[in-house]
């Protein structure tokens, strides 16, 4: 019989589509994404139990079908990403989701999003109080909304309840889920990696040595004029369109490919500047 | 219980900018003619209803996206906005882009789904995506208005909530025709559509 010491308990409420099953470890048979059920959304927490005080990690694992895709909560010409609404109890505080580097994903018609295939690993981390009781559980009801699309798109939704035991001590599990997602992350970009500048309403942005560049705008980057012809190329020009005054700013992730190596991925943030301002060359 | 919304993406604040690619109709540009023939073998040409003076409304349309399904079914966003305008010089055509063979294509399925949404405007078939392409659609619904001198007044969402369940607080296409219809500017004339991919062939 498998420990349960560091597992909390997961108490599945109620789902509409797809299935949600219990965390890591647990002796829950795990089911499979089918063509019927494309999405099924596993949780698992790290550590298995909360400290008054300190954080504890979501780790929401969502398994697809074979050539099923979810998508990234930047820009896309389609769908939504997974949305997750918590209900936490006074005091406890929940941080964002951290996105792992999707891919570019052109479809027929000229459609362009940014997905995931296979699997898509969000974690989010939980802060707890100072004064969360020892020795009690604390819990977290999470409403889950997804869309899964293939040539079809199938709308998800499940609602979970998570106990967490809250102890003096944090246990060390640490499942693979977790360290796969934080080694999918985007990383802040090193000094010196890129060189950029505006010219007039288009934004350079070069890599010495690179072959290839994929640029991904989150929702708060400025507007592009067609990201499907700039946004991958050796060299890129992205073309803004001017708001008021101002062109940008240029925000979200680059993908850089070498010759050589695996293609390492920076979120990048640069200021709006002024249109009327920028110069060719400035 | 605190509600915590850090971590829910605010669909409805992202809205207008939320399109990857912002390519294709800009409002002002000339309207693409067409003539297609809806899911009873009426044909129906884009240029008759300017001529007759109409502001046209485009929908793009897949019976089997869950956010036609949203606004067919679930809801009648559709029905409604056009029952508010149908008497005021307004026309409002549906347009399914699906090649054959896709998710929510062929004649019967969309005579189907005419019925089963009580569809008060034709459906139009445009199995090449000519169409669709030339207008740059790219989601199911994709909405545009042109008004009667054939140029594009709005282009983008039905509304401001990008989700498969919920409506938006905001109907974009029911605030522009009723701008038009009194003559005054649109005051949001282009937002990211959303919804399914249009199925095209390639």
């Amino acid at each position: 019989m498998p420990s349960t010491r560091n597992i909390p308990q997961f108490t599945l409420v109620a789902f509409l589509m797809g299935t949600a099953i219990l965390g890591a470890g647990c002796s829950a048979e795990k089911k499979q994404p089918t063509d019927s059920n494309p999405v099924v959304i596993t949780l698992e927490t790290v550590p298995g139990n909360a400290t008054p005080g300190d954080s504890v990690t979501l780790v929401w694992k969502f398994d697809l079908a074979a050539d099923w895709h979810l998508y990234w909560a930047g820009r896309n010409d389609t769908g939504f990403p997974p949305l997750i609404d918590l209900e936490l109890p006074a005091g406890w505080v929940a941080g964002g989701l951290q996105w792992p580097v999707p891919e570019r994903h052109v479809s027929a018609g000229d459609i362009l999003d940014h997905v995931y295939f296979g699997e898509l690993i969000l974690i989010q981390k939980i802060g707890a109080p100072d004064d969360a009781i020892l020795g009690g559980q604390v819990e977290i009801k999470a409403d889950i909304q997804w869309l899964a699309c293939k040539d079809m798109c199938v709308p998800g939704r499940t609602h979970l309840t998570v106990n967490i035991p809250v102890r003096s001590h944090a246990d060390n599990s640490d499942p693979n889920s977790a360290s796969r997602a934080a080694a999918r992350l985007p990383v802040p970009l090193p000094d010196r990696i890129l060189e950029t500048r505006w010219e007039a309403a288009t934004f350079h942005i070069h890599s010495p040595g690179a072959r290839r560049l994929t640029f991904m705008p989150t929702d708060d980057c400025g507007q592009l004029v067609d990201l499907l012809e700039d946004g991958q190329a050796e060299r890129l020009a992205l073309r803004f369109k001017p708001k008021g005054e101002t062109v940008g700013p240029v925000r979200g992730l680059i993908t850089i490919e070498q010759e050589s190596g695996n293609p390492r991925t920076y979120r990048i943030d640069y200021p709006a500047a002024l249109h009327e301002a920028a110069h060719p060359g400035g | 219980m605190n509600r915590s919304f850090s971590m829910f993406v605010s669909l409805g604040a992202l809205l207008l900018f939320a399109t990857a690619s912002m390519a294709g109709l800009a409002p002002g540009d000339k309207a693409p003619g067409f003539t297609l023939t809806d899911t009873e073998g009426a044909e129906y040409t884009l240029q008759t209803f300017l001529d007759d003076g109409k502001i046209v409304v485009l929908e793009w349309f897949n019976p089997d996206c869950p956010f036609i399904k949203k606004h067919h079914a679930n809801h009648k966003t559709m029905n409604e906005t056009f029952a508010a305008v149908k008497d005021d010089g307004v026309v409002w055509l549906a347009i399914n882009s699906g090649a054959k063979g896709k998710e929510g294509n062929g004649l019967e399925r969309n005579r189907k789904a005419v019925k089963e949404y009580e569809i008060p405007f034709p459906v139009l078939i445009d199995e090449s995506g000519e169409v669709g392409r030339a207008y740059s659609a790219k989601t199911t619904p994709h909405m545009f208005i042109i008004t009667s001198d054939g140029v594009v007044a709005y282009n983008g969402a039905i509304d401001d909530d990008r989700s498969a369940a919920k409506l938006g607080k905001t109907n974009y296409v029911a605030t522009a025709l009723k701008a038009l219809r009194e003559g005054k500017k649109v005051e949001t004339p282009e937002t990211s559509a959303y919804g399914c991919s249009v199925k095209y062939s390639h």
